[in-house]
């Protein structure tokens, strides 16, 4: 499930996601729900990943748990260049780290990466802001991509490993995926 | 802001389309005729038809009359599609409209088809130019479009009535009291909700009818009345829904392997739930709503709303109590002290319903209502007022309370809206010696019982402290900070600084202050007039 403030670009994200394409302009859903399904194969078995948004929780002042209490994976998205989605997301962590279930999966996305130069935010603020609440982080960009995908590789991965429980595997560490992966794959952007 | 109603629409509709039903289901259906013929916004005109056939057309075709679908837009806001089947489900005529209607809107559908079915396209377009030309009417407004065409404005601030609401009528006529209660209660526990029926007409009255008796609250997730079948998926969406089915599609749907879903089925009167909602809720409250329903005399009239609205009003009615006020700064909610003073049960089920969406929007729209001065008054407000006129103990109790102590309270009352001068100087001067009155009066009256009519109506204006910051609170609510609030008596340092000191800071803030107290003054004196 995708959270975070209005604007930050979660619809844009879900949609870069499923159909490598991004939408600009206000998206609107008929009856205010869309979702995406992608399945993804992670060391050989597939994962079906179902990623849902819905309009109109910005309206809230405070999302309660209702909203996201069934909720597996939540992805929590801010926006690099409004430093008020990113004062937000303490309020959202803490709040997720108090009613979401107890496994839920939760991933911090620093979103908007493109656009460098109005950037407030410094990918250290949300490393640190990560760790503080333990939870793995990346900057993405809905636009042009970047770590889109990875993002949704680590939960499924995450998920999966949580779901098999393979007792002879080692745990997946999915910090140490996103490091590796992000080191490997999508370095470049970040210079 | 709490309500998924839009204010004040620019026009009385958006849109009436004509449309043939697909002849199979990877097509699209096909729009006949529309109004008006340069409507711009194609997402609408590309969604829209698809919500007209909301059913199995490979299977069925009798599925009923009139119905009404709903669109979300960006704002959240709810506009509604009135619907009329015709040809055996073939062809649907379709208005889409900001404006709850529905009487009005079945009533010109009726009309339209009749023309179109006569071939009288100018009469037609006259009558629909006529209306979409008029600007929005107030409530009972009596509205002329024709010779033929003639309706009364809905007030859609009262309560619904058997048999004038069809929503209400066919919800509760199709559905036992009994599962009308569970119903409720699972609404109140915001969970994953299909309503389903082999009648249109019936599963969209009834999503409509049993979502209005959450009134004043408003369901504030996923709604939708029905679903088309290409997006059945929905139904797996992991968030709070309110989502109708009709029965043909069923199937599909359980085979979506749902889990923690609440699921009625309208036509056998059976509800499946996984939960046990319903006795989460407070016993006395449960077994006095479903007295009422079973009541003939409830049967006609606004009885059946009116006994939920009492509910309601049992459980949420004593928000006022938890309304904190402090010079200078707006009203603010405190949970803590909602919760205090209740009976074991209802506390256990308010400790969930405070985190409740539906009661966190109830009470910032109440609160944005009274911190921008609007004197306002509802059904709700009203009936929570004249709830505590029958219990003679209590009111004798509330009298003396008032003689004491309350002339501050009658005389601000009468002088507060609209000589706000006149209160302001009278708050000025009064308002220290009248709140410590009120105050001691309260403390004293609290000890006495815990819930009655004071509780239900007595709005706590001490001069609290600063926010306390015991670690639960602060870890519990997050922007919500700002509105959460001093409770706990013991830990506040009661200043000596009342309404007067502030006065003097700033006559801007001061106005606003005695505005807010004032309000809160009224509201306690409509407590008195009430009784």
């Amino acid at each position: 499930m995708l959270l975070g403030d209005s604007g930050v670009g979660k619809t844009c994200f879900l949609v870069q996601f499923k159909d490598g394409a991004f939408l600009s302009g206000t998206f609107i859903a008929t009856v205010g729900i869309d979702f995406r399904n992608k399945v993804v194969t992670v060391d050989g078995v597939k994962v079906k990943l179902q990623i849902w948004d819905t309009a109109g929780q910005e309206r809230f002042r405070s999302v309660t748990h209702a909203y996201y209490r069934d909720a597996q994976a939540l992805l929590l998205l801010y926006d690099i260049t409004s430093k008020v989605s990113f004062d937000n997301i303490r309020a959202w962590l803490t709040e997720i780290h108090e009613y979401a279930q107890k496994d839920v999966v939760v991933m911090l996305l620093g979103n908007k990466a493109d656009v460098s130069s109005e950037r407030v935010i410094r990918t250290e603020d949300g490393e640190s802001l990560a760790r503080e609440y333990r939870v793995p982080f990346m900057e993405t960009s809905a636009k042009t991509g970047m770590n889109v995908e990875l993002a949704f590789l680590a939960i499924a991965k995450e998920l999966k490993q949580r779901a098999v429980k393979q007792l002879d595997e080692p745990r997946f560490q999915i910090h140490d995926y996103i490091e590796s992966e992000k080191r490997r794959t999508s370095c470049c952007a970040f210079l | 802001m709490d309500c998924r109603i839009k204010e004040n629409p620019e026009t009385t509709f958006d849109l009436v389309i004509q449309v043939k039903c697909q002849a199979s289901e990877n097509e699209d259906p096909v729009v006949l005729w529309k109004f008006p013929e340069d409507f711009g916004d194609q997402a609408i005109l590309q969604s829209m038809p698809k919500f007209c056939f909301p059913f199995d057309i490979t299977r069925v075709t009798h599925v009923g009359q009139h119905f009404t679908f709903v669109l979300t837009d960006i704002e959240s806001k709810q506009r509604f599609g009135f619907c009329r089947l015709t040809s055996g489900g073939k062809v649907c005529l379709c208005i889409l409209s900001y404006l709850p209607w529905f009487e009005m809107y079945y009533k010109l559908l009726n009309t339209l088809a009749e023309y179109l079915a006569k071939e009288q396209e100018a009469d037609l377009n006259d009558l629909l130019e006529t209306w979409y030309s008029h600007s929005v009417p107030e409530a009972n407004t009596p509205i002329s479009l024709n010779l033929h065409s003639y309706f009364i404005t809905p007030d859609i601030t009262g309560l619904p009535t058997v048999p004038e609401s069809r929503n209400l009528t066919e919800y509760f006529v199709a559905v036992d009291v009994n599962n009308m209660l569970q119903l409720y209660a699972s609404m109140l526990h915001e969970r994953r909700i299909i309503i389903t029926s082999s009648k249109l007409s019936t599963l969209t009255a009834c999503v409509h009818g049993s979502a209005a008796l959450l009134y004043p609250m408003y369901w504030q997730h996923i709604y939708i009345p029905v679903l088309p079948p290409h997006l059945l998926d929905y139904c797996c969406a992991p968030m709070p829904y309110l989502i109708g089915v009709h029965f043909s599609l069923m199937e599909r749907v359980k085979c979506k392997s749902l889990e923690d879903v609440v699921m009625l089925n309208v036509d056998t009167n059976t509800l499946e739930t996984p939960f046990n909602d319903l006795s989460n809720l407070p016993s006395e409250v449960v077994s006095a709503l479903k007295n009422q329903l079973k009541k003939q005399s409830t049967a006609t009239g606004d009885g059946v709303a009116r006994a939920f609205l009492r509910a309601q009003v049992a459980l949420f009615g004593s928000y006022r109590d938890a309304l904190r006020y402090k010079p200078g700064e707006p009203i603010i909610f405190c949970e803590e002290s909602f919760i205090k003073h209740r009976s074991s049960s209802t506390k256990r089920f308010l400790e969930t319903a405070v985190n409740l969406q539906l009661f966190k929007q109830f009470i910032e729209g109440r609160l944005a209502k009274l911190n921008a001065g609007k004197v306002f008054s509802d059904v709700f407000e009203e009936e929570i007022s004249s709830g505590s006129a029958g219990n003679s103990r209590t009111y004798h109790q509330w009298m003396h309370t008032v003689k004491k102590g309350g002339t501050l309270i009658n005389t601000a009352m009468n002088k507060a809206t609209p000589a706000m001068k006149t209160a302001y100087r009278y708050a000025k001067s009064h308002a220290k010696q009248g709140i410590k009155e009120v105050k001691s009066k309260l403390k004293h009256k609290e000890t006495q019982d815990d819930f009655g009519i004071c509780s239900s109506g007595l709005v706590q204006y001490a001069p609290f402290g600063t926010f306390h910051n015991s670690p639960r609170q602060n870890t519990e609510k997050r922007r919500l900070a700002q509105i959460a609030s001093p409770c706990n008596r013991e830990e506040i340092p009661h200043h000596d600084s009342p309404i007067d000191l502030h006065l003097r800071d700033s006559e801007r803030n001061c106005s606003i202050s005695v505005r807010r107290a004032s309000l809160l003054i009224a509201i306690l004196g409509c407590l008195v007039v009430g009784v």
